[in-house]
């Protein structure tokens, strides 16, 4: 069984096409890259896995049960869970708050009979706590918890988003343009934090443009132009791909 | 009998459909409930009372000074309080024209007192059609509320600046995409909602008292219209002005006078709770 | 950390002393109000300033609640603290069913649906008239009475006695206020504030806490109209007024929106400043407009804002 299997995924606004009848499948342990030219419809394709926009047909199966009914909370506390491109946080609470908000309303660990079940405790305070300043040590951001998340650095911020997405152990992590607009250091601390992660086991699909990234993580990479799936492979294959080429420089 | 409640009702509707398309309009384009709406009616009708009341001059005349008085306070409260708010939040704004409102209410309390005041106009004598009584000025009411509706249709349909009007409310980057210059728009926007509020104030101000609490009683009114027609909807506000005037009319002839404003009561709360968008949705845009 | 126990219980002390320093009747009654209308205004705060919403209908819970604790005591003779519970609790309910599809509107539409709920209420007081006796209100409602087991029954009349309830009210309310703010709760509340599409991808059922909160402020609304009702022993349909709706608006926009202390501040000073004002109605509330339009483009964080920021301690707890 794959983590997520997403079936002839449909997704148009008043005619154009933005995701275009997509299949794919994610498996435990993977980190998958997700690349395409501006517009292709990869963020519309998170959206519509994660439920932030409505897809017009398809199916998503998360963990082997259809989640393609859900809510965009209920999907998240299932163990699905995705970042934002604009490195969103909540500006007006700390940087600890931020973190004990992002698990707090998560029961671990994920069964699907959790999400319904009362005697299931949650994690306590202290726990949450232990955890997210463990977090935060980690991405070098403990001397400022107690700021408010709205006075950090923008590269500061996509750290935060990134261990906020973190805290609750999700089964599988979307990051959408973890590395944009960051400087090339913060760049390489993102990367090695994600890639100790994958080999300590969290799975990931991620939304780049920054090739090296892609070429350095990456064991497979799906390829969309135009709401399409055109080509799925090694980072060195897709590379190749003639429809690759055509769709990034149009030749 | 029936007829005459009908073209009485048309007049009611005609008034309120005056003030609630304004309100929609500054809706749709700026974003903005605007709370001071009702004040901006009130001082229409208080304008008017103190040109052709209290200093003499001729009603005819006392209604283009009235629209102009009342563009000019508008305009000071839009430059002053709106405009500067227009990247904040939506809530900050909405007290904004509530600060406004009480502003104007609460001066138009000092200034003339809370007794209603009775304005005499010179079209106070009535006329007859096939059994309908009319006096000249509920007359006049209504046909500038038929006219300025098909001057409006046609000008947010058939114009330039009516056409920009219309996409500010639908999409604002796209506007700013295509040059429309959207501050402009919305300044002229706000202009236009507050003149027909102030218009509509000053037809009125002979055929009822006038009064400070006036617009409050009339916002109650637009209420129950936006929220049948739908918030930003301008024919869904056409329409429920429609239904509401014809149906107090109708409630008052036929029921009992003192239960009319019952109507608007009802109205808004089934819409509320069983069909909150209004009969016809919003057509605004939220993320 | 220890130095603002000191100012609790600084504070604590010298309103529990204020009384006995001989205070005139009035003064008393000034203070009675600003305990009644800070209570008040956090029901507001905890809507517009902790989870985002501008819910009008905040004046509306606090006129119900006063009407249903005077129908209690006056016909069915029911003692204080049960009309006190019954009115928040039966207020709570009925934000519970007017939140559902109240909630599912649009921003601006709860602002307009809110707004015309104060409206309804106003307008069914006034015409109810088999039971609210309509604009003649409802007169003579009974000082509060307690009658605990073991001890005297304890009749609150004077004003002290007054002064001493609200303080502890004041208190409580507070206490809990602040540990919500800080609690799981509160937090999913300010997530909701800052960023509802984000709190959703955190797994917050944003309808579910929304609805919550616009529960909890109704039940607080509630009790501070239910005391107030028994306080000056009549409510009338001008309970509904949007006077009331004007001032704690103006309390907590200029305290601060989500700030605790601002808003307290908020109340005092809009409570007393009428007393040095001594203006005539009408003009008092245009000043208050021209205030709240200038704390809006000046200090829209209030002076709560202003503080924080001033302050800029290290703290965990949001105030």
């Amino acid at each position: 069984m794959s983590l997520l299997e997403v079936y002839d995924l449909i997704k148009k606004y008043y005619g154009l096409v933005a995701v275009d009848r997509v299949t794919l499948s994610i498996e435990e342990r993977e980190l998958v890259g997700l690349i395409g030219p501006n517009g292709s419809g990869k963020t519309t394709l998170f959206d519509c896995i994660t439920k932030f926009t409505e897809p017009n047909s398809g199916r998503v199966v998360f963990r082997g049960r259809e989640i393609t009914g859900e809510n965009s909370h209920t999907i998240a506390l299932a163990g699905l869970v995705r970042t934002f491109q604009q490195a969103r946080i909540f500006p007006r609470m700390t940087l600890v708050e931020n973190l004990l908000l992002a698990a707090q309303q998560h029961r671990l660990p994920y069964e699907w009979s959790n999400l319904w079940d009362r005697s299931e405790p949650r994690k306590t305070e202290a726990e949450l706590l232990n955890k997210a300043h463990r977090l935060l040590e980690w991405v070098d951001l403990l001397l400022l918890k107690e700021e408010q998340a709205g006075n950090l650095s923008y590269g500061q911020r996509k750290l935060l988003a990134m261990i906020m997405a973190l805290m609750p152990n999700p089964q599988l992590l979307l990051l959408d343009e973890p590395t944009a607009a960051v400087n090339p250091l913060m760049i390489e601390k993102i990367k090695s934090v994600i890639a100790q992660l994958n080999r300590e086991g969290q799975t990931f699909f991620i939304i780049e443009h920054n090739m090296d990234v892609i070429m350095d993580l990456c064991s497979r990479v799906i390829v969309l132009d135009h709401g399409e799936k055109i080509a799925e492979g090694t980072p060195p294959e897709v590379q190749k791909n003639p429809r690759v080429i055509e769709a990034y420089f149009g030749v | 009998m029936f007829f005459q409640h009908l073209a009485n009702g048309l007049l009611i509707s005609g008034i309120y459909s005056l003030v609630a398309v304004g309100f929609t309009l500054i809706f749709g384009v700026l974003e903005v409930i605007n709370f001071a709406h009702g004040e901006f009616y009130m001082l229409g009708a208080f304008i008017v009372f103190f040109f052709a009341g209290q200093i003499g001059l001729s009603y005819y005349w006392s209604i283009p000074l009235s629209i102009l008085v009342s563009l000019i306070v508008g305009i000071l409260a839009e430059r002053t309080s709106i405009r500067p708010l227009l990247e904040k939040s939506f809530e900050s704004m909405v007290i904004c024209t509530f600060a406004v409102s009480m502003i104007l209410m609460n001066g138009a309390l000092l200034t003339w007192g809370a007794e209603p005041r009775i304005i005499q106009s010179p079209l106070s004598a009535s006329v007859s059609f096939f059994e309908i009584a009319f006096t000249y000025q509920r007359l006049l009411v209504l046909i500038m509320a038929i006219a300025i509706s098909l001057a409006l249709h046609f000008f947010l349909q058939r114009t330039k600046t009516g056409k920009a009007i219309r996409a500010t409310a639908q999409n604002k980057e796209a506007c700013l995409a295509v040059g429309i210059d959207i501050a402009r728009i919305s300044r002229l926007t706000f202009s236009l909602g507050i003149g027909l509020c102030g218009l509509a104030g000053a037809l009125v101000a002979p055929v009822y008292s006038v009064f400070p609490t006036m617009g409050q009683t009339a916002m109650f009114k637009v209420f129950a219209i936006v929220i049948l027609g739908g918030l930003g909807n301008m024919k869904g506000a056409l329409l429920a002005s429609l239904i509401l005037g014809l149906g107090e009319s109708l409630i008052a002839g036929y029921v009992s006078a003192t239960l009319k404003d019952g109507l608007a009561f009802l109205i808004m709360l089934s819409i509320l709770l069983l069909r909150p968008a209004g009969l016809f949705g919003r057509a605004v845009r939220t993320l | 950390m220890k130095f603002k126990f000191l100012y609790y219980a600084f504070a604590l002390v010298f309103f529990a002393v204020l009384p006995l320093l001989g205070l005139s009747s009035y003064s008393l009654h000034i203070l009675i109000m600003i305990g009644i209308f800070l209570i008040l205004s956090q029901s507001l705060n905890l809507m517009m300033g902790y989870v985002g919403l501008l819910s009008l209908g905040t004046s509306a819970f606090f006129g119900v609640g006063a009407y249903v604790s005077a129908l209690l005591a006056l016909n069915f003779k029911t003692p204080f603290l049960a009309c006190f519970l019954a009115a928040g609790l039966s207020s709570a309910l009925l934000a519970a069913c007017v939140g559902i599809p109240f909630l599912r509107l649009s921003r601006h539409s709860f602002v307009v649906g809110t707004l015309a709920f104060l409206l309804i209420c106003d307008l069914v007081s006034r015409n109810w008239t088999a039971v609210t006796r309509g604009p003649m209100g409802l007169p003579g409602i009974p000082s509060p009475r307690f009658n605990i087991p073991g001890l005297p029954p304890i009749t609150i009349t004077s004003k002290v006695d007054h002064y001493y309830f609200i303080f502890i009210l004041v208190c409580l309310v507070l206490l809990l206020f602040i540990k919500l703010i800080n609690s799981r709760l509160g937090r999913a509340f300010r997530a909701i504030r800052d960023d509802e599409v984000l709190a959703k991808s955190m797994g917050v059922n944003t309808f579910k806490y929304k609805w919550l909160a616009f529960i909890i402020s109704s039940f607080i609304a509630a009790i501070a109209g239910s005391y107030f009702a028994h306080y000056i022993m009549f409510v009338d349909p001008l309970i509904f007024d949007l006077y009331y709706l004007e001032y704690i608006l103006i309390t907590v926009i200029v305290g601060g929106a989500g700030t605790v202390w601002g808003v307290v501040a908020g109340a005092f000073i809009f409570t007393t400043l009428p007393e040095f004002l001594r203006l005539a109605g009408g003009l008092r509330l245009v000043i208050y407009g021209f205030i709240l339009l200038l704390s809006i483009h000046l200090i829209p964080e209030g002076i709560g804002g202003i503080i924080n920021r001033g302050l800029k301690k290290r703290r965990l707890v949001e105030a």
